[in-house]
């Protein structure tokens, strides 16, 4: 959306006008960083437009349906049969040349970009860089530093600075509203990163994290996909937002953990001291307090919000370099493992009634992790191709 | 895998030239939307399966001899309807009492599951869902063309075959009506505190 005069929706002195409005209800709808920072301006600048657009955000949030669950499946299955169907008519023109094999690829690439297209999400996620060998950083103008260290320092200045490990790169932005900077780091890597206002943050494998280069609005956000820890730089006059795709979390200078990754079923948030208060990432959705040592858990499947105790520790070894569980199905950890080194695990099935406590090494090799896993919960490793297997 | 996105027109030029990774891309793109829309005007899901397959075969069959479009969502769910029209009509014929009922556009609002929104009050919520169930189906189906489906108006007019002037008044009426039973609730608080002052 282009930053239009804010003029324009002065003059608009009817809910109707609101919700008929396609930059209005878009950002109803697919709220982002620039849309918020446009419409929150707005009605900062005109409260007394503020009743007319609540009310059209509660009516277009009124009718938005509830889909059905599309049967992918036979959809993807009608795909197939229609590129078959295709295939046969010409490989009748060429006399069946090399006709099984060319079905068989393009069956493949069929499902392929199915399964891509389909993990689609209004919050923007690169695709497809997760198990790239090496993370990035994507600047505000657009170009990309590459970086390949196993854990990577980031800090970025005020100034415009930028230091990535021990180089200094620095950026020139002319803009008067501040610029986004989008950190990815692939499976099997690390990084800490250290933002404009002294916020300090520990982003884990598989994870990205956007940021602006300075903190000029009256708030602080950042947008995060996959699991970091933040230590965040108390300022009351700027609470601090960590957004994913799922959940908005409100802080006033704390530390905590957030898992939030795609694949994963659940989103989590953990306390460790301060306070923050966590809801659904939607407009006027209700929030969540939290103290130190409890979680939410967001479920992906029923949109639910729950909250429990934990024991921290479980949550924020990870920076440390090593993994603790307490009665953790092993599943769940198969899962971190893969993360944290970017390999391949497969367990057999029945596996996830398995649990496992202790502690482990994340500078052993993976191997020895494993291996240790097994020891303890009576189950077998084998290594095929780079990847391991599980199994009772 | 990294997936360029390509512009609606040369993505569906390249379908046309043959190009099977358009097709699946185009497919996966916009049978999910399909099937939403065509679950709303009949519950019968293999009715709304197999026009998804006809409208697929047809256009791969034909692919040398179509149109340009910069607009292949629009493109495939005004073909997409008109064939669900078809097919419900020719059930109807072969079983007659089968789909006999009046048009209704059958959708489910998230209000109804209560998503909680905190600002507003449950008596809002009330009205609002009343509000919405008593909407007609014409207006059901225009308002989620427009706000679900992301279409615009002239877009709309002609998949619900009226005028845009037509599709304008339908949603600008059903989006009024709403607010305006928000708006009771206010003049019944006002009554109410003038009742006791």
């Amino acid at each position: 959306m282009a930053i239009i005069d804010r003029e324009k929706y002065l003059n608009y002195d009817s809910t109707e006008d609101f919700i008929l409005d396609k930059d209005f209800y878009t950002w109803v709808l697919y709220p982002n960083q620039e849309r918020n920072l446009y419409w929150n301006g707005f009605i900062e600048k005109y409260p007394q437009k503020i009743n007319l657009v609540r009310e059209a955000a509660l009516i277009i949030q009124s009718f938005q349906p509830l889909e059905p669950e599309v049967p992918e499946y036979r959809l993807n299955l009608i795909l197939q049969k229609i590129l078959i169907a295709e295939k046969k008519i010409l490989s009748n023109r060429y006399q069946g040349l090399k006709y099984a094999a060319v079905l068989v690829v393009l069956v493949a690439i069929a499902s392929l970009i199915w399964l891509s297209v389909n993990k689609k999400n209004n919050f923007q996620i690169e695709a497809g860089t997760m198990t790239g060998m090496k993370g990035r950083i994507i600047l505000a103008n657009g170009s990309t530093r590459e970086f390949d260290t196993e854990k990577t320092s980031i800090k970025q200045s005020s100034s415009g600075h930028l230091t990535i490990n021990n180089d200094t790169l620095e950026i020139k932005s002319d803009k008067t509203s501040s610029a986004i900077n989008k950190v990815i780091i692939p499976y099997g890597k690390r990084s800490e990163i250290m933002l404009a206002d002294g916020t300090h943050i520990w982003l884990n494998s598989g994870s990205q994290l956007s940021y602006p280069t300075e903190f000029k609005s009256d708030s602080r956000e950042v947008y995060l996909s996959g699991e970091a820890f933040f230590d965040i730089k108390p300022n009351p006059e700027k609470p601090f937002y960590v957004i994913t795709r799922d959940i908005r979390i409100k802080v006033l200078g704390t530390s905590f953990n957030v898992s939030s990754y795609e694949e994963d079923n659940t989103s989590q948030t953990v306390l460790f001291k301060g306070k923050v208060s966590a809801g659904k990432n939607q407009l006027f959705s209700k929030t969540v307090e939290l103290m130190p040592g409890e979680r939410m858990i967001y479920n992906k499947k029923n949109r639910g919000l729950t909250k429990d105790k934990v024991d921290t520790k479980f949550y924020a070894s990870w920076i440390g370099g090593y993994l603790i569980f307490e009665n953790e199905p092993i599943t769940e950890i198969y899962k971190k493992l893969e993360r944290y080194y970017n390999k391949n695990i497969q367990a057999e099935e029945g596996l996830e009634k398995i649990s496992f406590s202790g502690k482990l090494d994340l500078k052993d090799k993976l191997e020895d992790v494993l291996e240790n896993i097994s020891f303890a919960s009576a189950v077998k490793v084998q290594a095929r191709n780079g990847s391991f297997i599980i199994k009772k | 895998m990294k997936i360029l996105k390509l512009e609606d027109n040369e993505l569906w030029t390249k379908f046309r030239n043959g190009d099977n990774e358009a097709l699946s891309r185009i497919y996966s793109d916009n049978s999910p939307k399909l099937y939403r829309y065509g679950i709303k005007i009949t519950s019968n899901h293999s009715i709304v399966e197999d026009a998804i397959q006809n409208l697929f075969s047809d256009l791969v069959r034909n692919r040398k001899n179509l149109g340009d479009t910069d607009h292949i969502h629009f493109y495939l769910i005004k073909s997409f309807k008109r064939r669900l029209q078809r097919e419900l009509q020719k059930e109807m014929r072969y079983n007659p009492g089968s789909e006999n009922k009046d048009y209704a556009f059958g959708i489910t609002y998230s209000i109804e599951q209560s998503i909680i929104l905190e600002e507003s009050s449950n008596q809002n919520l009330s009205l609002l869902r009343k509000a919405l169930n008593d909407l007609t189906p014409r207006q059901k189906e225009a308002i989620y063309l427009k706000f679900t489906q992301d279409l615009e108006y002239e877009q709309i007019a002609e998949i619900m075959e009226m005028g845009i002037e037509g599709s304008r008044n339908l949603i600008y009426r059903a989006v009024k009506s709403l607010k305006d039973s928000l708006r009771e609730n206010k003049s019944l608080l006002i009554f109410f505190f003038a009742s006791i002052f």
